[in-house]
């Protein structure tokens, strides 16, 4: 059972920690762009 | 002002991402309870479970290269930037799914066999796939900008796909004499294995989409950024 846990966990949790970059590095670049316009 | 990229597949991307989140959300709910209500296997025991998310993250990965090859063939036909970025952002995720494979594969294995690795055709040609792509990526990170690198990348991203039929059909090319399991359809699956199987394929298939339709936007604005500082007087490029 321990391998099944591990296998579901390590796939939904880089799936969840890429999803968690995407949403970080979306906001930092619409941040860099509205200083630029400022 | 400075000009955030919208061409067709920016707005796509845009577009997808709200719905295939909402559908993200209740079909992974969905998958996990299925999976867990899923009989045993009569020889495998539980560790079979680990079926319902391993083949289903290689269906992501294959899609994620074959957009790949999609967007760098139509970046070499017109020119257009977006397609290269489309098939920047769909190796970046293809990858991710393509290591989730690497990695869960032995775990079964383990689980199975007893041991993680067997260099037995298809898990050869799994990893070379990954490091077809991963090679991609580094390409990319080096000549980030580069208009010519971006050619040759999109060559080499179509010529990588030749590497899908050849670990799709790895089985039968090693004729019979394979370690791996035959490739797994809802047909081949026993009583009450389907559903879990289907729904994890649909999960994967909706989250390498709606991870897509983020790395796209990411690189529209990373674009937009660049081009701000290209113009930037010397000296501006950070203000």
């Amino acid at each position: 059972m321990g391998y099944v846990i591990a296998a579901y966990a390590i796939a939904i949790g880089a799936v969840g920690l890429y999803f968690a970059h995407l949403v970080r590095e979306r906001g930092r670049l619409r941040r860099d762009l509205d200083r630029g316009e400022r | 002002m400075t000009a955030i990229p919208d061409s067709a597949i920016d707005r796509g991307a845009r577009a997808l991402v709200l719905p295939t989140g909402i559908l993200l959300a209740v079909l992974a709910g969905a998958w996990l309870a299925a999976v867990a209500r899923a009989p045993l296997d009569s020889v495998q025991g539980v560790i079979q479970k680990i079926l319902y998310v391993h083949p289903p993250l290689a269906f992501a990965a294959y899609a994620g290269f074959a957009l790949t090859a999609l967007g760098g063939a139509f970046f070499l036909w017109r020119g257009d930037e977006a397609w290269d970025h489309l098939a920047r952002a769909a190796a970046e995720v293809g990858v991710l799914f393509c290591t989730l494979v690497v990695v869960t594969g032995p775990i079964w294995a383990k689980g199975t066999w007893g041991r993680w690795w067997s260099w037995d055709l298809r898990l050869t040609i799994t990893l070379l796939l990954w490091f077809v792509y991963l090679a991609y990526l580094l390409l990319r990170s080096f000549t980030e900008g580069n208009e010519r690198a971006a050619r040759f990348a999109a060559v080499y991203g179509i010529a990588g796909l030749a590497v899908i039929p050849l670990n799709y059909f790895a089985l039968d090319l090693a004729g019979g004499r394979s370690m791996h399991p035959e490739n797994l359809q809802r047909s081949n699956l026993g009583a009450g294995m389907g559903w879990p199987f289907a729904l994890g394929a649909l999960v994967c298939l909706v989250a390498f989409a709606h991870l897509l339709a983020r790395r796209i936007e990411v690189e529209a604005l990373r674009s937009a950024l660049a081009e701000r500082v290209a113009r930037a007087p010397r000296g501006l490029e950070h203000g």
